[in-house]
């Protein structure tokens, strides 16, 4: 009989540690970001050919719109420098100016030179959310080609939150 | 009796998980290219009038002209003469008024051309490299009568020279 007790017991306790089902409250917190997002949404077109001739080249528009308020933060990738280069003759590097006439932290709306290698961050305007911050980019040769070729650079902007 | 309390269970579970999106960056990158073409050409400049000696067949100078080219490599440059390659004196008392003309041969830069064209389109062309970019370069111009002149006159002829890549 031993055995029977101690299998009725065993059961009994089995039973007891079974959970049993009660009320309950509980809750779900729910939380989300939306992220800061800054993307170029005018731009020039993706080539461009120039006149060889001392003037203002109007590339076109070039804006970009954050859908935060503050200033996002621009980088203009320049390898060369603001050069034109050809390979033809030699290789012969020509200097040209650069301009973007959104008033930017070291960008000041004239018409500038970068040497070769240059990264340059700047600190974009404070602007309001989802606005469009847009300027007139333009390069100008100082002085004509005098070295027949095709020249090129290629200007590279990065804007991030 | 120990009982399970189902309540904190269920807590535990949920605050285990994680709702919150981890912080992401979105930027945005543009590139233009910039190109700018220049055609190659080159210039050249002839000597200015020119004497010779009519009366000898040999070679006598005429002049250097001067070129240049904004490249690198070789340029053609074309001759002919508003007289065929001949020096004439036209007609005048001097020679009974019976026009009178002398041909020559043309040489430049050390290559006998032999005796121009009249037109610029059958022109005699000759290749000189182009050693730098925009850097004046001349060669010699000779010419030889191929006889003398031996009656009495101004003889003349003009030659032209043009240049191209």
């Amino acid at each position: 009989m031993r055995t029977t007790r101690q299998a009725v017991l065993a059961l009994s306790a089995a039973l007891l540690s079974q959970p049993a089902f009660a009320q309950s409250d509980a809750s779900l917190g729910l939380e989300s970001e939306v992220e800061p997002v800054c993307e170029f949404t005018t731009t020039p077109k993706a080539n461009i050919a120039i006149p060889n001739a001392v003037q203002t080249n109007v590339l076109g528009y070039l804006g970009y719109t954050c859908n935060f308020d503050g200033s996002p933060s621009l980088t203009l990738t320049l390898p060369r420098g603001t050069v034109l280069h050809t390979n033809d003759n030699g290789g012969v590097d020509q200097p040209y100016l650069l301009r973007w006439t959104v008033a930017q932290n070291g960008l000041p709306g004239a018409f500038v030179s970068y040497p070769a290698g240059t990264s340059v961050t700047l600190t974009g305007d404070d602007y309001f959310a989802n606005f469009e911050n847009k300027g007139v980019l333009a390069l100008k040769l100082p002085t004509l080609l005098k070295v027949a070729g095709t020249y090129s650079t290629t200007i590279t902007w990065t804007v991030t939150p | 009796m120990n009982s399970t309390r189902l309540v904190s269970t269920a807590a535990a579970l949920f605050a285990g998980a994680s709702l919150l999106p981890s912080a992401a960056v979105a930027s945005g990158t543009k590139q233009t290219m910039i190109t700018g073409k220049l055609e190659q050409m080159c210039s050249v400049t002839a000597p200015g009038d020119q004497t010779f000696d009519p009366t000898k067949t040999t070679t006598q100078s005429v002049g250097s002209p001067s070129y240049q080219c904004n490249f690198t490599g070789s340029a053609k440059l074309s001759f002919w003469s508003q007289n065929s390659g001949q020096v004439i004196a036209p007609a005048s008392t001097s020679n009974g008024n019976v026009p009178q003309s002398k041909a020559y041969t043309f040489s430049f830069a050390g290559s006998n051309i032999g005796q121009l064209p009249a037109a610029a389109n059958a022109s005699a062309v000759v290749n000189r490299a182009v050693t730098a970019p925009n850097t004046p370069q001349s060669d010699p111009a000779t010419i030889q009568l191929t006889t003398a002149a031996t009656i009495a006159g101004t003889y003349t002829d003009t030659i032209y020279v043009s240049i191209a890549p």
